[in-house]
């Protein structure tokens, strides 16, 4: 009788050791990033997780870092690698960072001699979803983060220079709107946009996707570049 | 997709022409030096290297 499963993959990365089609995606539970890892990018490639015959197929990423040789493994790091913005090779300095994990239903399959299955039964696990690109991305990134971070910054023009960066300041227009309505005290609303921005920009630092705003009613251009930056005030730094 | 790089020895990396002048310099510098210490040192190189660009890039 031989198992027929899709398990986790151990060694501290939470990830799935195994894709097959009987995975369902269930929802992508976003959590905190961790911490990037840099390194360059000495092999990547297909195979069973830790190089045992005995495991599920994965896919290792092989970096060589300051403190030395390090693998990490995880059946998302392949589409990470081919679908990334900068699609990385072998040679280049790389950023990796776990994303978050993204439910998925496992089921598990024991197998007869001649084949029939025996038993299935279905687990819940998580699989890691990775950002691997090339560490210029991360570079450009931190910058465009500060760029949203930046309250005083001229929207218009920091637009015209980055306009991935759109969606972003719509987004940070509708929150404002949405305080404008709906909360009364100022310093509630001043502290609930500043949050509101710092999660925005914290996550475009991370290397997650920028976010796609579709409007309903799609605005003018001079519109979407009318977010004004609150008035100085006495106690703000001197810049 | 299995792009195996293996790591070049010293003698590999002096006779590669895409190889930085930085690079060679310091290979042969090191050639001469105790193994233990000259990796040791090189260790620190990079790990300092690489506080440094996560310093002056804002890596977090």
């Amino acid at each position: 009788m031989s198992k027929d499963s899709d398990k986790a993959a151990a060694g501290g990365i939470d990830s799935i050791a195994s894709q097959s089609p009987r995975f369902a995606t269930r929802q992508i539970r976003p959590r905190r990033g961790g911490s990037l890892l840099v390194g360059r990018l000495t092999d990547h490639g297909r195979a069973n997780y830790q190089f045992r015959a005995d495991e599920n197929a994965s896919y290792y990423v092989k970096l060589l870092t300051s403190r030395g040789a390090k693998t990490l493994w995880g059946k998302d790091l392949e589409r990470a690698l081919s679908s990334g913005e900068t699609r990385p090779s072998v040679g280049d300095l790389i950023g990796a960072r776990r994303a978050g994990r993204e439910a998925v239903t496992v089921t598990a399959r024991r197998r007869a001699a001649d084949g029939r299955i025996v038993t299935e039964e279905a687990h819940y696990a998580h699989r890691t979803r990775w950002i691997v690109e090339k560490v210029q991305f991360f570079a450009e990134r931190a910058r465009l983060a500060r760029r949203l971070r930046d309250e005083q910054a001229d929207v218009r023009e920091t637009v015209r220079a980055h306009p991935e960066l759109k969606s972003s300041f719509l987004s940070v227009r509708a929150a404002q709107d949405f305080a404008a309505r709906r909360i009364a005290d100022p310093r509630d609303r001043e502290r609930f946009l500043s949050l509101m921005r710092e999660a925005m920009a914290a996550s475009i630092h991370r290397g997650e996707p920028l976010p796609a705003v579709r409007l309903r009613d799609p605005l003018r251009k001079e519109e979407v570049l009318t977010i004004k930056p609150r008035s100085p005030r006495l106690d703000d730094p001197t810049r | 997709m299995n792009a195996t790089s293996p790591l070049p020895n010293s003698h590999a990396i002096l006779e590669d022409p895409k190889a930085s002048e930085w690079l060679k310099s310091a290979l042969m510098s090191a050639a001469t030096r105790d193994p233990i210490e000259a990796l040791n040192d090189a260790l620190v190189l990079a790990a300092s290297l690489e506080e440094r660009l996560r310093r002056e890039l804002d890596l977090r």
